[in-house]
């Protein structure tokens, strides 16, 4: 239960700012990306006309994100902000699909040392304490005594941090584009209201009109749902699955809900934040 | 006052009061997937992924609420009498903030299904757009969240109007998440149903439904600006 509260930190100062951050959800966050651009590269690495298995996933899943895109935001923008959107969709999704397994590389530490031991007797011990606590510790010196020490794996998504990233980076897309497409006065316009009018030199009002502030609070909170939805419903999924884990000790019952909340829930919570990514650049187009 | 004690109200408050909306909402999508199934058995196949995805977004409010609850359970072991008053306080904003976006993302599930079962060939339009609604309807429990777990973390001095302040920004954070939850829904009840009737029109339904839900939401920001108010100002 102490996994709940425990978080890994590493701090240290920049210029004497003091920053901190969790090593653990860094390293995972290289390991989604690392995954990706391995993925990107054999599914690209030999395009055909007829493609093969690899290629037809790969193109099976971008078409369907491209279609949703060009659907929501027209023909020539939509074509134009496929590769963001793809690039979010499969990020999220990868890094919550990343803590399906999470004990995987120590299980096979264990398969390997346990093998290991047998043969040779010196892999490790066995340390026997009732049926539930029997466990093979490996001797440090060996080979595999890295996959014990590799860390559980974890969603990124788990962390607030990565989720409020993402949903900066979706923000920033969705003014940047506003701006260009609109104009800046045209844009700040639109954060003025009906009371007020906003044509001409009214504008310069803006700091009493009530509507321009209520404007402002409710795009910065837009920002702080997007991300949140993610965070609670992965963190959650977590949680849930911790605690449930730790009742009926680790058996069977973990294996279901991890089916529900690791698949099911992650691939559902990715799309919805790439929906709501889509939808919020196009209502600003 | 004991500070475990207050864990445990907290606790039963929020997951007590959390199930009450995204129960109802749950049931209100499988009622009309029933209603789909009499009318077009053939689709069957689509009628139940559509209704297991609908539930399982519809869940994520009383899934939140189990957190908050799991949190104070077993996280909740700060001491002295505004600890336990924070504890109390996140459990009511939890509680309350779930009623009103549980039932309502329901509501664009089910008009999801009738949907379907008028004409099964715009079940992908309308999974799309369900999904947008039912993911817009959580803002305000999301809201409510975010409340909670800062009134979780908070360690404030003891002072009695600091103690009212944190109860009221629970209330109005709780109580301020119902109207919008229930409004977003309905809004996003009548685009899912217009898309069922014509799906060519949906970039238009969308973007209308998510200005229509941003203002319904406006009381709910309201209501998170008094709650901060109260929680960092007072």
């Amino acid at each position: 239960m102490d996994k709940l509260t425990h978080v890994p930190i590493i701090e240290f100062s920049v210029m004497g700012y003091n920053v901190s951050l969790n090593p653990v959800i860094f390293l995972m966050t290289y390991l989604v990306i690392a995954v990706l651009v391995i993925g990107a590269i054999a599914v690209t690495r030999r395009l055909k006309a007829v493609p093969g298995t690899l290629q037809n996933f790969g193109e099976i899943l971008y078409e369907f994100i491209e279609d949703v895109t060009v659907g929501t935001l027209g023909e020539k923008d939509g074509k134009s902000f496929v590769p963001l959107i793809f690039t979010i969709f499969i990020f999220v999704l990868a890094a919550n699909w990343i803590g399906i397994l999470p004990h995987i590389t120590q299980f096979l530490g264990m398969i390997i040392g346990v093998i290991h031991h047998a043969f040779t007797g010196n892999g490790g011990e066995w340390v026997i304490d009732g049926i539930m606590n029997t466990q093979f510790r490996p001797n440090p010196h060996t080979f595999y005594y890295g996959l014990f020490a590799f860390p559980e794996f974890q969603e990124p998504t788990r962390s607030i941090n990565t989720d409020l990233a993402l949903g900066l980076i979706v923000f920033a897309v969705v003014h940047i584009n506003a701006v260009r497409k609109n104009g800046f006065l045209d844009y700040f316009r639109g954060y003025m209201g009906d009371i007020i009018p906003s044509h001409g030199f009214w504008i310069l009002l803006f700091p009493i009109n009530p509507f321009f502030y209520l404007n402002v609070i409710s795009e910065v909170s837009s920002v702080v749902s997007h991300s949140f939805r993610l965070f609670g419903n992965i963190f959650g999924g977590f949680m849930i699955l911790v605690i449930v884990s730790s009742l009926v000790k680790y058996m069977l019952i973990p294996v279901g809900l991890l089916a529900f909340f690791g698949l099911f829930a992650g691939v559902v919570q990715a799309f919805v934040f790439t929906m709501l990514a889509i939808t919020y650049i196009g209502q600003k187009n | 006052m004991d500070v475990m004690m207050c864990t445990v109200l907290g606790a039963g408050l929020a997951i007590g009061l959390g199930a009450i909306g995204s129960a109802i909402g749950e049931g209100y999508i499988a009622m009309n997937a029933m209603g789909a199934l009499g009318r077009q058995p053939g689709a069957s196949q689509k009628i139940l992924r559509l209704m297991i995805i609908g539930q399982a977004i519809t869940e994520t409010a009383a899934i939140f609420a189990l957190v908050m609850a799991l949190v104070l359970l077993f996280g909740g072991n700060g001491e002295g009498t505004m600890k336990a008053v924070t504890y109390i306080a996140a459990g009511i904003a939890i509680g309350f903030g779930t009623i009103g976006s549980g039932f309502g993302a329901g509501l664009p599930g089910g008009s999801a299904l009738k949907g379907i079962g008028r004409n099964p060939q715009n079940s992908d339009a309308l999974t799309v757009q369900m999904i947008i609604g039912q993911a817009v309807t959580q803002t305000s429990t999301i809201f409510a969240l975010t409340v909670s777990m800062i009134l979780f973390t908070l360690s404030p001095e003891l002072s009695y109007l600091k103690m009212a302040a944190l109860i009221g920004a629970a209330f109005a954070m709780g109580f301020g998440a119902i109207g919008p939850g229930i409004g977003d829904g309905i809004v996003a009840k009548n685009a899912n149903e217009a898309v069922g009737k014509s799906p060519q029109n949906m970039g238009l339904l969308t973007r209308t439904m998510i200005i229509g839900q941003a203002i319904t939401e406006t009381t709910d920001i309201y209501s998170l600006v008094v709650a901060l108010i109260l929680i960092f100002v007072v």
